[in-house]
């Protein structure tokens, strides 16, 4: 169970938190649509942000072997 | 390619074949959903890098029927044609603004069935014993991985009225993927097929419904879209589903 959870914990870095960062620096980068106002808190998609063992989310890409 | 194939005997190897060449005529299908996302993605003004991204997956879904149909003519040792593609369009949800309709693509097709398809690559690179199989298998992996992430990328885009908005369509889109989901499990081998990327049909629907509880409810909560109400209704699914699967 444990192995398990922690294979979760990276798809989650690796889908959830990497692509919410991409979002957030997309809006930023584009200038077409801006962040949206009044996203704090636990809801704001910056919180990506939050420490994880892996590299920088905006510049690390998936490696074909995640899992292993 | 090398796939231990001495290994099997004739109707296990055809039975591969046929599931390969199934997953190959869906993967083509699949390419077409993504153009219709695209075009969702520009006409809703989405950042050029998440149109980028879902560009990139439509051009890899056409490499996956490729690779899936390499896989059907090993196993079955003779040349496979595939139908031409089916094109497929997700529903519109009777929306006209044009930002809710692109973000409602984007949990259907993203957030939701790439996700759910990540956990279920993993489970069956899990179940692979050839390093030609494995390789395969963990490309797919990084592909699906990199497709579920235009979704969240999108949702991290929307305002909070948008994200409010999305979310009471949650529970139904939710529903309608665990049960296509659900039905293309039920109709591979309940045993599975050890070594060659097939785990048994339990194994495969608990990585779906982890899939759910662990990355996609959660992953809702992440990006600031309320997941109560699809908790709720997931939990009652997962209550009366088969006792293999594991309960939230």
């Amino acid at each position: 169970m444990s192995q398990r959870r922690s294979l979760h914990e990276r798809l989650f870095r690796a889908i959830v938190m990497m692509g919410a960062s991409l979002g957030a620096s997309a809006c930023g980068d584009d200038g077409g649509n801006p962040p949206p106002p009044d996203a704090g808190g636990s809801t704001d998609a910056r919180v990506a942000d939050a420490s994880t063992d892996g590299p920088p989310l905006q510049d690390a890409p998936v490696d074909g072997v995640l899992i292993l | 390619m090398e796939l231990a194939l001495d290994q099997l005997d004739r109707t296990t190897r055809a039975q591969l074949a046929a599931l390969w060449r199934e997953r190959a005529v869906s993967e083509a299908s699949v390419g077409s959903v993504f153009v219709q996302l695209v075009e969702e993605l520009v006409a809703s003004g989405a950042p050029a890098a998440i149109i980028e991204l879902a560009r990139q997956a439509q051009r890899d879904e056409a490499r996956h029927a490729r690779v899936c149909a390499d896989l059907a003519e090993a196993y079955g040792g003779t040349p496979v044609e595939l139908p031409p593609a089916r094109s497929v369009r997700l529903p519109d949800h009777g929306q006209s603004d044009v930002r809710l309709r692109a973000a409602l693509h984007a949990i259907n097709l993203c957030c939701i069935s790439e996700t759910i398809a990540s956990a279920f690559v993993e489970a069956c690179l899990g179940g692979c014993a050839a390093d030609a199989l494995r390789e395969l298998h963990g490309q797919h992996l990084a592909d699906e991985v990199h497709h579920a992430r235009v979704g969240w990328a999108y949702l991290a885009t929307l305002s909070p009225s948008e994200r409010a908005a999305v979310a009471p369509h949650l529970p139904a889109l939710l529903d309608v993927q665990l049960r296509l989901w659900s039905e293309r499990i039920g109709a591979l081998p309940e045993a599975g097929v050890a070594g060659h990327g097939y785990p048994p049909r339990a194994q495969l629907l608990e990585a779906v419904h982890a899939a759910i509880s662990e990355l996609i409810l959660p992953g809702f909560d992440h990006v600031g879209v309320d997941s109560a109400p699809a908790r709720a209704r997931f939990a009652r699914s997962a209550r009366s589903a088969p006792s293999c699967v594991a309960r939230t």
